[in-house]
């Protein structure tokens, strides 16, 4: 197994009285993984550790194979992670050639790679002619999109998406997730998501991380959180669906009905081939089969609820 | 992903990144090249002092060439033809460096609009916009984000201050005979510039400090004006109705105009107090200037 990205180990960062990470333990894997948490969590202070800003009281932490708690490695760090704040940023005065350019030139890529690299990155996101308007000009969805472009214009290795949807309209969001997703599986990068729409995360993100008062309270695959303990598999019948249920019943399976050819039935997806075959023997077919899941709201809620029930 | 055009195609960076060592150039460099995208300003506070400083060097070339053989030697130079000329180019070098002593006196004001309108929104506007979010995730430390915008405050500073002065040095240099400027009034040259680096050095970090704790740029434009006239004004006040002079110290520029006398030996200063008491609160001044920013950007990039 290749080494990971992210290793955290007992991290306690302190802000006075208030343990913003309080014996925080982790590895990330590399791809696309979303950072879950209420306000509070401890998501803010993990990105800045993640971006060598801070460095932490207690704990080791290792991030591309770098210490942040070291300074040489605090600025190496920088150059390593493209950022993608959540809030309204620009450098005043420039338009988005320059301030992307400008970027890259103060992390270090030379002026022709940087202009070349500017182009690139806005090309990329779709920003076209804009790019040489004023940015107090932009819209929100173009604001965004220069955001993601000045964090790619050094082409780094780890991105780190605080909202990258916030305030976009359904088309400026669905382009905005077809990017994040391209960065993280087509391109390889390996992309922290933070993000309060889960569906944002469920849709770019294979990992998941849930943080909650400065701990990590869940780690793992989105596949392996939202499927179901209770094994409920959803199908699409034609042909004899009363004869099918029957059928279903005789064999100890429980079904219910849920509209016209469709049923749920207690089954696993494994079990598949058994409902395949009572289907054929009873003179109906099934049109589609597929394992009901949890969203990942649900698990998140979950999560949360469980969490602090444990606090208290 | 499918793309819509034929550009939005991830493109990997085909060159190499470069160890970052002149992050504070760069950001001065960006600084720069958005200030004279607005020519106005530009023209406003550029064009006055270097009209000032065309005129100043006309009148010192006048003084050299114009009034060759016309003017009367100084009192008690004895020597006939010879020991005449001798005392008419002392006299000429006496009056121009008098006339480099009055410009860095209307420098100061130049120095102080151009850093006030240039460097005052700074920090701020930083902030407003955000854009200390995009800077501290890169690898900028603290120092080349306030040294690049100090260079920014100087390089404008010292186009109105120094520029101007060095072209009057210059032309005081090669109109004098045999650049008897250079030979026998170095020092004021040497004084001269010096005191227009340090004008500029105390100004502007007076600016970056008040930028540091205004949120927007015409909060700190004005915090500016109102921290360097209002103490020059109360010093004014002070010192004309208590009778002393020295209460003028309370006075940024007041202290600049000792410390300009002081450099340039200048023949007829107004104030008389040491000197190093102005260094000391210059000094203390810039140094405070500093240390506001320094917490700012602290404060900044930690939010970061």
């Amino acid at each position: 197994m290749s080494e990971p990205v992210i290793a955290i180990t007992d991290l306690v960062k302190r802000y006075r009285t208030v343990r913003a990470l309080d014996g925080l333990s982790l590895e990330l894997p590399g791809g696309p993984v979303g950072l879950l948490g209420p306000n509070g969590a401890g998501k803010t202070t993990l990105i800045k550790l993640l971006l060598g800003l801070i460095e932490p009281d207690e704990g080791s932490a290792r991030i591309l194979g770098l210490d942040p708690s070291n300074r040489t490695d605090q600025i190496e760090l920088r150059r390593r992670v493209g950022y993608m704040p959540e809030s309204d940023c620009l450098l005043p005065g420039m338009n988005a050639v320059e301030m992307v350019s400008t970027l890259g030139r103060i992390t270090g890529l030379s002026p022709a790679d940087a202009m070349t690299r500017a182009h690139e990155s806005l090309d990329y996101v779709g920003l076209d002619d804009q790019r040489y308007r004023p940015m107090s000009d932009y819209s929100t969805g173009m604001k965004q999109r220069v955001k993601l472009a000045q964090a790619l214009a050094h082409d780094p290795p780890l991105l780190l998406l605080d909202e990258p949807t916030n305030g976009l309209d359904p088309k400026g969001r669905r382009h905005m997730l077809d990017l994040v997703h391209d960065l993280g599986h087509a391109q390889q990068k390996h992309v922290i998501l933070c993000s309060h729409q889960l569906p944002d995360v469920e849709r770019t993100c294979e990992h998941v991380v849930v943080l909650n008062r400065g701990r990590v309270i869940e780690s793992g695959s989105i596949a392996e959180l939202t499927s179901s303990d209770e094994h409920v598999v959803r199908v699409r019948v034609g042909g004899d669906e009363s004869s099918f249920e029957r059928a279903l019943t005789q064999a100890g399976f429980s079904c219910t009905r849920t509209g016209p050819g469709a049923l749920r039935i207690a089954a696993k997806i494994d079990d598949a081939d058994s409902l395949f075959e009572l289907a054929a023997q009873s003179g109906a077919w099934l049109e589609g089969v597929e394992d009901v899941r949890s969203s990942l709201e649900d698990v998140f809620l979950r999560l949360l609820r469980e969490s602090q029930g444990e606090a208290r | 992903m499918t793309a819509t055009t034929h550009t939005e195609i991830y493109r990997k960076l085909k060159g190499q990144l470069e160890p970052s060592r002149f992050a504070a150039l760069h950001l001065w460099r960006a600084r720069m090249m958005v200030a004279f995208k607005r020519k106005l300003p530009l023209l406003l506070l550029f064009v006055p002092p270097w009209i000032s400083g065309i005129v100043f060097s006309f009148v010192v070339y006048s003084k050299f060439t114009l009034e060759q053989g016309m003017g009367s030697p100084i009192p008690g130079t004895t020597g006939g033809p010879a020991g005449s000329m001798v005392g008419v180019l002392a006299g000429q070098l006496i009056q121009v460096h008098d006339q480099i002593v009055i410009f860095t006196y209307v420098s100061r004001v130049f120095a102080l609009l151009a850093i006030a309108w240039f460097g005052a929104g700074l920090v701020c506007e930083d902030q407003r916009a955000g854009a200390h979010l995009l800077y501290f995730s890169r690898p900028l430390s603290r120092f080349d984000y306030f040294l690049g915008h100090f260079l920014t405050i100087f390089t404008f500073g010292a186009i109105v201050t120094i520029g101007p002065v060095l072209l009057i040095g210059l032309v005081a240099v090669f109109s004098s005979p045999d650049y008897a400027f250079l030979t026998e009034k170095w020092d004021v040259l040497l004084g001269s510039v010096g005191y227009a680096a340090l004008n500029v050095t105390v100004l502007s970090m007076i600016a970056l400090g008040i930028s540091s704790l205004a949120s927007r740029k015409s909060y700190a434009l004005a915090g500016v004006f109102a921290f360097v006239l209002g103490s020059d004004s109360l010093g004014a006040m002070f010192a004309g109705t208590q009778g002393e002079s020295d209460w003028s110290m309370l006075g940024v520029l007041m202290n600049l105009r000792r410390l300009a006398d002081w450099m340039m030996n200048a023949n007829q200063s107004r104030f008389e107090w040491n000197p190093w008491y102005s260094v000391a609160i210059l000094g203390g001044l810039a140094a405070l200037g500093g240390l506001l920013v320094a917490r700012r950007l602290r404060r900044l990039e930690v939010v970061a």
